[in-house]
């Protein structure tokens, strides 16, 4: 019947799950969305990257560091003698 | 308003054991069980929702994973870039940076929603046992506990757009709640021809957004016990507020030297905060108008020695007990902190944090509700030093001390006086989360930690009874690892 009352655990049900449809709603909508694909590296300035060494760390002591001058983990040029603040000594 | 309202809400508002599992990111609620009821009906089923999403992704689509948690996936980093130890929340240099720049730094691949899941199990052991019971639900001593599950939000949202936004069972007050939350947008620029870094934020938790772990939401220790006595005194910066606000503001890093952070707060009402599923708000202290924060740092790399000084505070008007018949509280809180790291060696850092806070509180509604002093004051003070071996073993040690007027209406102690001091060790081990760890979705701490109390609520007296043995496993994944739509 029109005029008879909803039943509030029905009701309350349909709030939860509307609530969840939303929620997955914005979960899913939310991805990330990145530029291009620029080789899987971060920006220089991201990682603080400066072309002087910081004390005995420098990039070419650096086990993600590519000779001659590249990173597997930076953008752009990389000066042996530079450092970042994702240094990794060699093994 | 009777001394005893007064005393419960001021317990509810300086809950120490609150302050303490929010330092480690991990708050926890009031024994509340009426707050189940009100949060089931939204964060509980959210959860729920994400989880079963998640845990369906991970069976059906079993792609190679790059690194946990969502953080790590996001950067391509291992965890031990970001954080001293390889586990949060303790940032290395780089860890700032990516939150200076608003979590949206990452190496140009898509990812799936940055979802990460998080598990803290423990055990609990006081040297004397408390009665009837350390919570409801609990024995007297030697608890076994399921901390919290917790599920996070933690990554780039759009360029220079980012969040770090958490949703937690607790499993001792057995609620669901909201937790820690950040959402920032940064972006970086010039200013006088050097590096500036600017944005905003909007977060649940006054030092919650701070790059430094010297302040108290993310201090040592990083875990402590739910189940143990905790000291009835606290500041209201030391976890007062959090999650009953939400602030919003304004900050700059000028040449990697200056930062400077201007955020007003507004505490939330409480159905809000009911809805929300923080405990204790019935009775609880009510604060009024905008709550101002700021915070002013140094800092500078000399050689393989980083150093930071800085300031912090905020002024609130507080209702105690929500009863505004008297007027308002005048509290104001300033407090000066320092940081100390040694980079000279990634496979043995040391670092050592400290913070001294003051608090200064004008009285009046407190004292004409319930017969305090017309003025009190706080202060706390706490350092811990830690040294991380390959980023896998890490020893710590802390010297913690508050104290301040005595006024037995106010901190509800024996003798009025609010005073506590002792020591923390712990020694963490963390297998995983370095660049050659052979499972890079997951990672894992377990911490073994020893509370020492030489004075508990301004009595040397029985106060090793609360001295608390606390072994805690940290196990954190990220949800969607490695999937690339």
């Amino acid at each position: 019947m029109a005029n008879e009352p909803q039943d509030p655990s029905r009701r309350a049900f349909a709030q939860r799950l509307a609530t969840c449809a939303v929620g997955a709603a914005i979960i899913l909508g939310l991805r990330p969305r990145f530029a291009a694909a620029d080789d899987g590296k971060m920006e220089q300035k991201a990682v603080q990257y400066q072309d002087k060494p910081k004390g005995s760390q420098q990039c070419d002591k650096c086990s993600l560091f590519q000779p001659p001058n590249a990173c597997k983990s930076v953008q752009g040029t990389i000066s042996p003698q530079g450092w970042c603040a994702i240094f990794t000594p060699k093994a | 308003m009777q001394l005893s309202d007064e005393n419960a809400s001021m317990s509810s508002s300086y809950d120490f054991r609150d302050a303490a599992a929010e330092m480690s990111g991990a708050r926890r609620c009031g024994h509340n069980h009426e707050s189940l009821k009100g949060t089931v009906s939204f964060l509980s089923l959210f959860f729920i929702t994400v989880v079963a999403l998640s845990i369906w992704a991970i069976c059906f689509k079993p792609t190679p994973a790059q690194a946990v948690p969502s953080f790590s996936q996001q950067t391509g980093q291992p965890c031990s870039s970001c954080h001293v130890g390889a586990y949060g929340p303790q940032l290395t240099a780089f860890g700032r940076a990516f939150k200076l720049g608003g979590y949206a730094d990452g190496n140009g691949e898509q990812h799936f929603p940055p979802l990460s899941l998080m598990l803290e199990s423990s055990f609990t052991h006081t040297n004397a046992s408390q009665h009837p019971e350390a919570a409801p639900g609990f024995g007297p001593n030697d608890n076994f506990a399921t901390d919290q599950i917790s599920l996070f939000y933690a990554g780039r949202i759009a360029p220079s757009f980012g969040a770090f936004i958490q949703t937690t069972y607790d499993g001792i007050g057995n609620v669901f709640t909201w937790d820690n939350t950040d959402v920032r947008y940064a972006h970086r620029g010039s200013l006088f021809g050097d590096d500036f870094t600017y944005g905003v934020t909007v977060n649940n938790n006054p030092t919650v957004q701070d790059l430094w772990n010297s302040t108290p939401a993310w201090g040592f220790p990083y875990a402590a016990s739910g189940l143990a006595p905790s000291p009835a005194a606290a500041s209201l910066l030391d976890g007062g507020l959090s999650q009953q606000v939400m602030g919003a503001g304004i900050y700059g890093m000028w040449n990697d030297l200056v930062y400077l952070e201007f955020t007003g707060y507004e505490q939330l009402a409480r159905d809000t905060q009911s809805a929300l599923g923080v405990g204790g708000v019935h009775g609880s202290d009510a604060f009024g108008g905008v709550i101002p924060y700021w915070r002013l740092a140094l800092q500078h790399d000399f050689g393989d020695h980083y150093v930071e000084i800085g300031t912090l505070g905020l002024n609130a008007r507080r209702y105690p007990g929500g009863d505004a018949s008297a007027g308002a509280d005048n509290i104001t809180d300033t407090a000066v902190d320092a940081n100390y790291q040694w980079t000279g060696d990634p496979d043995n850092l040391v670092s050592a944090h400290a913070i001294l806070i003051n608090e200064n509180m004008n009285l009046g509604a407190s004292r004409a509700l319930s017969s305090t002093n017309p003025s009190d004051n706080l202060e706390t003070f706490r350092t811990d030093l830690s040294y991380s071996y390959k980023n896998t073993y890490t020893p710590s040690v802390q010297y913690f001390r508050t104290w301040g007027s005595s006024d037995a209406a106010l901190w509800g102690t024996a003798n009025g006086s609010p005073n506590s001091q002792g020591f923390v060790a712990e020694l963490a081990y963390v297998p995983f989360g370095k660049p050659d760890s052979f499972i890079p979705w997951f990672n894992g701490r377990l911490a073994l930690q020893y509370v020492a109390y030489t004075e508990f609520d301004g009595t040397t007296a029985h106060a090793s009874d609360n001295n608390t043995i606390y072994l805690n496993l940290w196990l954190s994944t990220d949800l969607f690892a490695g999937y690339s739509p």
